[in-house]
């Protein structure tokens, strides 16, 4: 068995101590995203209970080598809670779709998070040193009797146990029918966008009692409906440039310098259909789950139910790279169909120079694939097979009827229940998080980090 | 059906299906590729699926926007097979493209949940399936909504007429009421002959959406195609197999009758303008008529929804011979 190698020899192994640890599957801990900072140094969770966990990589320290890297829970606060829309009767689930971090500006760290229908910004900041011999004020803070003091002293700032203060800042409401699936901070850092599945809508992080629909692909009479917005990003560093992706496969690319509302897109990147492949199921397995630019802004990294592609921005007919996510399933299509599955949601993944791409599976199965080598790997996440430090051996997945190896694993077999749908990838090194229903997994190149 | 998340059951489950799985996803699956019944049965197979995912049990909320919006293109895209294969195919399996309409947190959606064109004129006979899947109470409660344009006249019309009352004289709205200022924009947009479906949705797109239910609420008058004259026929309803599925039209009759008159006392469009759209309302009700007639005169009670497979192959195989 050979490892799977990036550019160097390395091989992913799980950082200790991350994992979340949940006996049973409660339905409110089913983490819904994952969200490195623009630093790396947090990440944060969102789950289906509306709470967001950050996690905080431990400084690298002298005696223990090995703790740099590790994760370790630095705040939990409850973002969303369930609400009830009196006029239409609908509940509004308290679920976090996504987490965006804004760029850091001071000590504090500023998020973003969204359920179906409200945007919130989150200040997350910390304290450790206390002021400490005021001469007016005693410990508690009360005012000391002028008589009783006889000298004057220097207050200085004493260490203390460290605290994390998170405090909702801005609440983005009453914006959306739809449900929001996609929220992205704009490079300019003053604005950004939420789109939901028929709108698109722009913000400036300072006003929530304002925003702009800059895309409306609502047709006028429902019945026309065909075609919904499925995932939308902001070019990594032009601020009038986005992409938003939809359910039949295509990826537009508009410029808010040629109108307000952006219905007329500038680019529309679509693959033709291959008439040969021509299925019931063509247009679900086409519907693009997630778009992401890649961070030199020059690429596109897209999901579809089968396949993840990546386009480049210059060409618009097809795309540069597709690679098989889970071609085995396509033999499979109708029961995914009758199961529902085939409507799930993966997203997609860019590694900090751009040369990997990660993406989720079924069977807590996630696929890398390198660019340049344009070898793949399938890891496994999973609580039996690796514990901490342990190396992850690549999976197989065999066709059925396809010649079967030692070790791998039979379509049939596949469980279709534990899907990773959130995956998130370091912004510069090669670390991962990967989110198998209530469980966390964060991955670290093993080589990589030992060279540190 | 098996529930989101829920772990798939090979084996026990489908065996009917199962053969016919790896043809069907195989991506191959034209009609050239197959034989003609195996393809007609994957079909109907997955035309069954989606109907149960939009009208089933699970409905509703849960349903997400994409997943409605893909559900239905699948079944339009079967419908769109069935009436490439010819007229017979179309008319019995057109299937009403509701599902993107009863998205519950739309607010234009928030009338009837299967939209009233689609259940109405242009794909009346609802199909086989669907007939079985479309409650009867469902299409009850639909109906006034679709019909009715001033809720004071067609609710109450429709009760009195059905306990054989005489008819009250028509309230008269109070002028505030914003059904009212619907009628007057309708009035507004009933010219005396029907003007191009272009200029209504041209109008419909300008106005916000807060008030697309009005153009939903005008859609039956000006905006209605004219019936295909196959549709009217008595021999189009090929007495023997269509008639069996169009159980509940003993109801949906009296309903379609009632809502006739309601239109012609309460119109919304006064005499001169109206015309076209009592016209159409006639037509419609002649056209249900029909439906009502064949259906009654068929043996079909309501049938169970699980039909036999080889039961719909044979059905398909005659109509499609036929």
């Amino acid at each position: 068995v050979s490892y799977w190698h990036i550019n160097n020899t390395f091989a992913w192994c799980e950082t200790a101590a991350c994992v979340r640890v949940c006996a049973c599957v409660c339905v409110s801990d089913i983490i819904s995203t994952v969200e490195f900072n623009h630093t790396g140094e947090l990440l944060a969770t969102g789950d289906k209970g509306g709470r967001v966990v950050i996690f905080q990589r431990e400084p690298e320290s002298k005696t223990e080598p090995f703790s740099q890297g590790e994760y370790n829970v630095y705040s939990t606060f409850q973002s969303h809670e369930p609400e009830f829309d009196y006029l239409k009767s609908l509940e509004i689930e308290e679920k976090i779709n996504k987490i965006r971090w804004l760029p850091q500006q001071n000590a504090a760290h500023f998020l973003l998070s969204t359920n179906d229908k409200t945007i919130k910004l989150w200040k997350v900041s910390e304290r450790d040193k206390r002021p400490e011999g005021y001469n007016l004020k005693d410990e508690e803070g009360r005012i000391k009797d002028i008589s009783t003091v006889t000298s004057l002293q220097v207050p200085v700032l004493k260490p203390m146990d460290l605290m994390v203060e998170v405090s909702p800042r801005r609440v983005f409401a009453n914006a959306h029918t739809y449900h929001v699936n996609s929220i992205s901070v704009n490079s300019d850092c003053e604005t950004y966008m939420s789109a939901d599945d028929l709108r698109i809508n722009l913000w400036h992080l300072g006003i929530t009692d304002r925003s702009f629909n800059i895309v409306d692909i609502k047709p006028a009479n429902m019945e026309d409906l065909t075609e919904v917005i499925t995932a939308a990003e902001f070019h990594p560093h032009h601020c009038n440039l986005f992409v938003y992706s939809s359910s039949k496969g295509t990826l537009r690319l508009c410029d808010m310098r040629e109108a307000a509302l952006c219905d007329k897109h500038s680019k529309l990147f679509e693959e033709p259909e291959d008439p040969n492949a021509r299925s019931f199921f063509s247009e679900i397995i086409s519907s693009v789950s997630d778009v992401k630019f890649s961070h030199s802004g020059r690429y596109l990294l897209t999901r579809d139910y089968l396949t993840t592609k990546v386009w480049d921005l210059n060409m618009e007919s097809k795309p540069l790279e597709t690679y098989q996510v889970h071609d085995y399933l396509r033999s499979k299509l109708c029961s995914l169909y009758e199961n529902d599955c085939i409507f799930d949601k993966f997203e997609c993944a860019w590694n900090g120079s751009d040369s990997v791409i990660m993406t989720g599976a079924y069977n807590n199965f996630f696929r890398m694939f390198d660019r340049n080598t344009k070898r793949d790997v399938t890891l496994e996440a999973s609580r039996e097979s690796s514990k901490p430090r342990a190396v992850l051996k690549p999976r197989r997945v065999c066709a059925a009827g396809g010649k079967r190896r030692k070790d791998d694993i039979s379509v049939d077999s596949l469980d279709f229940t534990k899907k990773i749908l959130h995956t998130a990838w370091h912004p510069t090194e090669n670390i991962i998080a990967i989110a198998a229903t209530n469980n966390l997994y964060i991955f670290q190149d093993k080589l990589n980090s030992e060279m540190h | 059906m098996l529930g989101n998340g829920v772990k798939r059951k090979l084996d026990e489950d489908e065996d009917g299906l199962e053969e016919h799985r790896g043809l069907v996803g195989d991506g191959g699956a034209g009609p050239g590729g197959l034989s003609q019944a195996s393809y007609t049965l994957q079909r109907q197979t997955v035309l069954n699926m989606s109907l149960m995912k939009l009208y089933g049990p699970r409905t509703g909320a849960d349903l997400g926007l994409r997943r409605r919006v893909l559900i239905n293109n699948v079944v339009r895209r079967i419908h769109d097979d069935f009436r490439q294969e010819g007229a017979v195919g179309a008319f019995f399996f057109s299937v009403p493209s509701a599902a993107p309409a009863a998205a519950p947190e739309d607010e234009s959606c928030r009338q009837p949940p299967p939209s009233p064109p689609s259940f109405g004129v242009l794909s009346s006979p609802l199909s086989a399936l669907d007939s079985c899947l479309t409650p009867a109470s469902l299409l009850e409660d639909d109906l006034p909504l679709f019909f009715t344009l001033p809720p004071s006249s067609s609710s109450p019309s429709s009760h009195h007429h059905l306990h054989h009352s005489p008819r009250p004289p028509p309230p008269s709205p109070s002028p505030k009421d914003s059904f009212s200022s619907a009628l007057e924009e309708i009035e507004e947009l009933c010219p005396p002959s029907s003007p191009p479906p272009a200029v209504v949705k041209e109008e419909a797109r300008g106005s916000q959406e807060e008030e697309s239910w009005l153009y939903k609420l005008r859609l039956p008058s000006p905006s209605l195609p004219p019936l295909p004259p196959a549709r009217l026929g008595p021999a189009d309803a090929s007495p023997s197999s269509p008639g069996s599925f169009l159980t509940d039209f003993a109801l949906d009759d009296v309903l379609f009758t009632d809502i006739d008159t309601s239109m012609y006392d309460f119109g919304p469009c006064p005499a001169p303008s109206g015309a076209a759209p009592s016209k159409m309302a006639d037509e419609l009700v002649r056209s249900m008529s029909g439906y009502g007639a064949a259906a009654a005169g068929a043996s079909g009670q309501n049938q169970p929804f699980k039909m036999d497979l080889a039961e719909l192959d044979h059905i398909m195989e005659v109509l499609v011979g036929s």
